[in-house]
């Protein structure tokens, strides 16, 4: 064999898929890599354990509700995202048919990561306020930002909103009827 | 030193009680709850969960996996609907319960290390424990599967029901993350 094991190969070899071994054996910086991976999956596990084992001692977050964020990087799309989950909640009813008659396309939900391909995922439809889609860094014009629009969202199995798209009020009307 | 069910200890308790199975498979339900949530109420309550569900299915276990296999599964399914429940409701209420991950790593056996090697592992776990936070749930709960609870392939197949090559993509995945995480602490 020539050269090191690459990217991949090490990850294989981590996860037990142990081919080039006499590779292994022989080459120290493949080793060495192979090693200090493996080492640092162990102390985590250390640490999991004795996190686990210290009961009442453990450190538990001591921030009070709504201080914000240690990242100020991160700190201003996550609050928009949590907005918008925030309105979600609050807001949400399951759709009854999916989008059917609705052929405008989803509009992902800026900086939050899209799904990843084997994610199940969900369509809601709801009501969601217009603060929060200015939150979560849709630039939206209307005089009135205590109100709502309907909207179909698409959720991770997880609960996330990955993408949105807007609904004319008839949609949601016409469901309500449906419904009473 | 958390214990080990060895296969002897296994007989032992399926021919006694079930408070028996509590005592030794507690630690590691609440250790694999803990650090998928990494909240302490959240986990602790998945772990009551997890052996009051066990407890009344009891009489229909038959063996087919191992009594871990089979309380993981009840785990991993209790943590899947804890975490979207969670995700959902979290902002209801700031949990006073989470686990700091800035502090996690400080969770770590003494051994004898130089203050410059405890801090570069300290760095380390604390990558891992940010990183793992940013997975999806599937990857987490396969990485934790395997990598804390040292549960083989077929073993995490049976208790989180996604097929051995799912299993391995998703294991993949997640460490191939990890590592690129690592990298950047080094």
């Amino acid at each position: 064999m020539s050269g090191h094991l690459n990217e991949e190969q090490i990850t294989n070899w981590l996860i037990g898929e142990k081919i080039n071994e006499i590779h292994v054996a022989e080459c120290e910086r493949c080793a060495a890599e192979i090693e200090r991976a493996e080492i640092a999956f162990a102390m985590f596990r250390d640490s999991a354990t004795a996190l686990a084992e210290c009961g009442a001692d453990a450190p538990v977050r001591t921030r009070p509700p709504g201080r914000a964020p240690a990242s100020p990087r991160w700190g201003w799309p996550i609050a928009a995202a949590v907005a918008l989950i925030v309105a979600v909640i609050a807001l949400h009813q399951p759709a009854p048919t999916a989008s059917r008659g609705n052929d405008a396309p989803f509009m992902q939900i800026p900086y939050v990561a899209p799904p990843a391909p084997y994610e199940r995922t969900e369509i809601l439809r709801m009501d969601v306020q217009v603060a929060a889609l200015t939150t979560a860094g849709f630039d939206v014009h209307m005089p009135d930002p205590g109100a709502s629009v309907p909207a179909e969202v698409l959720v991770g199995q997880d609960g996330r909103p990955y993408a949105i798209r807007f609904l004319p009020s008839s949609f949601m009307d016409n469901n309500r009827r449906t419904n009473q | 030193m958390m214990q080990t069910a060895t296969l002897e200890a296994i007989a032992t308790v399926e021919a006694t009680n079930f408070e028996e199975i509590v005592r030794l498979y507690r630690p590691r339900i609440f250790r694999f709850a803990l650090a998928s949530l990494r909240d302490r109420d959240a986990a602790e309550n998945v772990t009551q969960d997890c052996f009051l569900k066990a407890h009344n299915a009891w009489p229909k276990f038959r063996g087919e996996a191992s009594l871990q296999t089979w309380l993981m599964q009840i785990a991993v399914n209790l943590i899947r609907d804890s975490t979207r429940s969670r995700r959902l409701q979290f902002w209801k209420r700031a949990s006073q319960s989470a686990v700091d991950i800035a502090e996690a790593a400080d969770w770590m056996p003494d051994l004898a290390r130089s203050p410059e090697e405890r801090m570069a592992a300290k760095q380390q776990v604390a990558a891992i424990w940010s990183m793992l936070g940013a997975l999806p749930e599937t990857q987490r709960t396969v990485f934790l599967l395997h990598f804390v609870e040292e549960m083989t392939g077929p073993e995490i197949e049976a208790a989180t029901g996604i097929s051995r090559g799912a299993v391995k993509v998703h294991l993949f995945r997640a460490v191939h993350k990890i590592r690129e995480k690592l990298g950047r602490t080094q």
